[in-house]
């Protein structure tokens, strides 16, 4: 038996999970942004003492990365069905429109993560053109 | 009354025609190890209008024997004799398993359409977990369509009439064709699943394992739709099952198996009245029953035979109470006792003749009992534990805004319990039994309420720092209490509460590690706690313990690794790791589930014994009330994480009073030929513990539920020792006309 009607939402519980939201993504977010500032800065060193040319090998390092992270944000469900599998075991009732919520935020996320495999290639061809 | 139309349709037909015929069957499966003798040569018959139930532990065959039935024998086993189902050959040596490799494929094409064509329209079956094994990434609907899709030349249209239909019959309502097997309950897919075996309606339906993994109200509720299938839709069933509870509901004749023989058969009476073989007769002393006076059940020993090398002679010979010299040298015969009542057993007639469920006589120190309802090992006062699902970072990603997330596992629960005494929890899955036990001992943090752990004076560390010591110490009359609630981790006294509680986890398999032999196992604790160093004093800590938990020679497990031992052997390493260090409290969660069927007593007798020589306090969480009422001195029932009912247990049992609990009682199976589970007066399937009702929480599914329930919380109703939570007296009650369930 479930609980029909749910609790009138008020406003505040309404921004506190556009929050939540919001900051799971930014989160999810950046750890390639991360992972690209570590790939950027990491190899100076080396480069700088002549153990390899940054310029020349940073292209297709950038490039390859770019789209394993592409791939990655297609196909990783960022947790959805452990989330799924967590509801299931607590005899939530989830509905058409939770699963919809999913899949949507599931697309921003691969959108995102899409966003800044481009962003690996756009810092790859820079630094191949200078 | 279901039972007794079951007997008049099947008396009725019977003897009219044989419709499954197992002729000298073996199925030997090649494995790494060696030929598995799964099935070894099987006789049966089943009549038209008969209900067979077959009975037997895992391993026994009950599911090969299933599959064979079905023709669907995997390519690694090999066959003998054969299987003849509406007079065609479903199973034969030429046929099935490893034969079908070697098959041209032309052959095989033909039959495989042949079976194909038998599957379903003439046999159809509900596989074991199969409830399960629906695609989650379509509805409902489309699983059922794809039956017809196959099986017949329907149209669209009539599809989709003829799949309503059927779902209809199964007593689900016909919206649920759109949802995803995720949105149904256990319950509403197990319904599902039988809906399906019965689309293009067969005469034979095989079910296996057609409860299990459901709760009791809902497995009540899948029998009595067996029943009516029964009697309403096809002529004969199958019901496979390791529940003699469950078979006794719904069989007209029972198969034994035991290690791939049979080892007795006959009809419900005669095997569930006048047991002839010793295994039938000692798994029916060791089912925990609630209907009858509680008796000690002896339970049987040792374990079941390595399929692989089997012993020679009667294959039950080292476990059986019965057995004599010859057992363990000749193989018995299948031999007939009295008319259709056939024996697999050197000595049938003398078993029969020993009489039904052997008297066994009662002794307190078996059970003990001399608990003081004033010593009080642990003081649960408001405990609760709520989750918010919104604390990882998926749970933050993926929840909608309109929805609560916060999970109120355990909810304001305060009991007491007393020094030494077996405290049994009995609840629905989701009713948060685990939560409670691993709170109570504070392996997971609380959210609120105090728990206090009673202490010797001045075992208390104040060495650390004399604020913490003094903040973690409480005295509560003339006692020593330790603030569990209060304690860190890190603290010193932690080390002392992590001693003094110790828990049995659910699953033997997962709960040990499997790198580790025995010994390392149990003295993980020893040295995690520094009790001693000094290697003897450690060797002799584990034989002791070993030997406590009954297995001996302790010398024959110190060395081995867990994948060598059985279940029930695994169990009890488990137990001994949580005894080694003589624990005060020790949660058990779940213990025997995992365990064969014909261990489970057995280890229930270990709690008891442990009990009573060490003294030690067991919180024994189940969701099987017959178990609870056998080891327990008082039960508590709970519901979506509240204590609803509080008492002895047979008070609980006897004079239940919460309404719930009622339901509880009346689901419980009962091995006696052709019981009747009482109509259950409950409505609905648990729920979450997320959008509660303001007042009473089993107000959506209380038969007796007033308008006040739904807003007032209820208050406590109390003769003394036992309570429970309800609006009404157990007279206001009686007067109240129940809504239907
Ligand atoms: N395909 C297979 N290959 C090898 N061994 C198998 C195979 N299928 C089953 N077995 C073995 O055959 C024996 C009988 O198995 P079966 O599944 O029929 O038991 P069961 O009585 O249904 O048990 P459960 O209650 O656990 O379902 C077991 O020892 C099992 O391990
Ligand atoms: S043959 Fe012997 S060992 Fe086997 S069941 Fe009968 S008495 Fe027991
Ligand atoms: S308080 Fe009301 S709803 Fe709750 S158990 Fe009692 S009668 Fe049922
Ligand atoms: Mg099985």
């Amino acid at each position: 038996m479930e609980v029909s009607e749910e609790p009138a939402e008020d406003e505040m519980a309404q921004a506190r999970n556009l929050r939540l939201s919001r900051e799971a993504i930014f989160t999810y977010a950046a750890y390639p942004l991360l992972l690209l500032g570590a790939l950027l800065v990491l190899p100076l060193p080396f480069s700088y003492l002549g153990i390899f040319h940054y310029s020349t090998v940073m292209p297709d390092v950038l490039v390859i990365s770019g789209i394993s992270v592409m791939f990655f944000g297609a196909f990783y469900d960022f947790g959805a069905k452990g989330y799924v599998m967590e509801l299931i075991d607590n005899h939530f009732r989830i509905t058409e429109i939770d699963m919809n919520h999913i899949y949507k935020q599931q697309v921003k996320l691969m959108g995102i993560y899409i966003g800044l495999g481009l962003l690996y290639v756009v810092c790859g061809v820079i630094i191949f053109a200078f | 009354m279901a039972a007794e139309l079951i007997q008049k349709k099947s008396s009725a037909q019977k003897g009219t025609e044989t419709i499954l015929e197992v002729k000298d069957f073996s199925v030997k499966f090649k494995t790494f190890r060696g030929e598995l003798n799964a099935l070894d040569r099987i006789n049966l018959e089943l009549k038209n209008g008969e209900i067979l139930g077959i009975i037997g532990e895992s391993g026994s065959g009950k599911s090969t024997l299933a599959l064979s039935l079905m023709g669907m024998i995997p390519e690694n086993g090999k066959v003998e004799g054969r299987v003849r189902l509406f007079g065609k050959t479903v199973a034969a040596t030429d046929i099935s398993g490893e034969a079908l490799l070697k098959m041209k494929r032309k052959k095989a094409k033909i039959l495989s359409e042949k079976l194909r064509n038998i599957r379903w329209k003439d046999v159809s079956m509900v596989f074991q977990g199969s409830m399960n094994a629906f695609n989650p990434v379509y509805t409902i609907y489309k699983q059922i369509a794809e039956v017809y899709r196959i099986h017949t030349d329907y149209d669209e249209e009539r599809i989709r009439k003829k799949v309503t239909e059927t779902v209809k019959r199964a007593g689900l309502n016909p919206v649920i064709l759109n949802s995803f097997p995720h949105e149904l309950s256990g319950g509403m897919k197990q319904r599902a699943v039988i809906a399906m075996a019965l689309a293009l309606n067969p005469s034979l339906v095989i079910a296996d394992e057609p409860t299990t993994g459901l709760d009791v109200v809902t497995q009540a509720r899948i029998i009595t739709e067996l029943k009516n299938i029964v009697i309403k839709r096809v002529n004969s069933m199958m019901i496979i099952s390791h529940d003699i509870g469950v078979v006794a509901q719904l069989a007209t004749r029972v198969v034994v198996l035991y290690s791939g023989w049979i080892m007795e058969s006959g009809s419900i009476e005669d095997i569930y009245l006048r047991p002839s073989n010793p295994y039938t007769k000692a798994s029916l002393e060791s089912y925990p029953s609630i209907a009858s006076e509680k008796i000690f059940m002896k339970g049987i020993p040792g374990t079941p035979p390595d399929p692989i090398n089997p012993p020679p002679g009667c294959r039950f010979a080292p476990r059986c109470f019965f057995a004599r010299e010859i057992c363990s040298r000749e193989e018995p015969p299948f031999a007939q006792v009295e008319p259709g009542h056939f024996s697999k057993c050197h000595f049938a007639a003398e078993v029969i003749s020993s009489g039904g469920r052997g008297k066994v006589e009662v002794k307190d120190e078996q059970f003990g009992s001399g608990v003081s309802a004033d010593d009080k090992v642990l003081i649960v006062e408001n405990l609760s534990k709520f989750y918010d699902l919104r604390t990882s970072l998926a749970g933050r990603l993926f929840s909608r805004a309109s929805q609560r997330r916060i999970v109120r596992a355990v909810d304001h629960v305060s009991l007491d319990i007393r020094t030494s005494e077996i405290l049994g929890i009995v609840g629905e899955s989701g009713s948060g039994k685990t939560t409670f036990g691993r709170t109570a001992i504070a392996l997971i943090p609380s959210s609120g309420g105090d728990v206090k752990l009673k202490v010797g004076t001045n075992e208390l560390s104040k060495s650390v720092s004399e604020s913490d010591g003094h903040a973690i110490g409480i005295t509560v009359g003339n006692e020593e209490y330790m603030d569990v609630t209060a304690l860190r981790r890190g603290q010193r006294n932690y080390k002392l509460l992590r001693k003094k509680t110790q828990i049995i986890f659910q699953d033997p398999y997962d709960s040990l590690d499997p790198k580790m032999t025995v010994f390392d196992v149990i003295r993980e604790p020893i040295i995690a706690h520094r009790t001693t160093r000094d290697p003897e004093q450690v060797l002799m800590m584990v034989r002791d313990t070993l030997a406590s938990v009954k297995l001996t020679p302790p010398e024959n497990f110190l060395y081995r690794y867990p994948h060598e031992l059985s279940g029930g052997e695994r169990q009890r390493v488990a137990a001994a790791r949580a005894l080694v260090l003589r624990p005060e409290v020790l949660v058990a969660d779940e213990p025997i589930s995992m365990l064969d069927v014909s261990l489970r007593a057995g280890f229930m007798n270990l709690l008891l014994e442990l009990r009573n020589r060490f003294g030690v306090t067991i919180i024994y969480i189940t969701h099987d009330i017959a178990s609870a009422r056998y080891v327990s001195d008082r039960i508590v029932v709970l519901y979506l994480g509240i204590a609803v009912e509080m008492g002895s247990s047979e008070d609980i049992v006897r004079y239940p009073h919460h309404p719930y609990t009622r339901a509880l009682i009346d689901a419980v199976p009962n091995p006696t030929p052709n019981w009747n589970p009482r109509e259950l007066k409950i409505v609905g399937d648990i729920g979450n513990a997320v959008n509660v009702p303001k007042g009473c929480r089993f107000y959506e599914r209380c038969v007796y539920a007033q308008d006040m329930c739904r807003v007032t919380p209820p208050p406590v109703q109390t003769d003394g020792a036992h309570w429970y939570l309800c609006h009404f007296t157990q007279e206001q009650l009686a007067g109240i006309t129940p809504r239907s369930g």
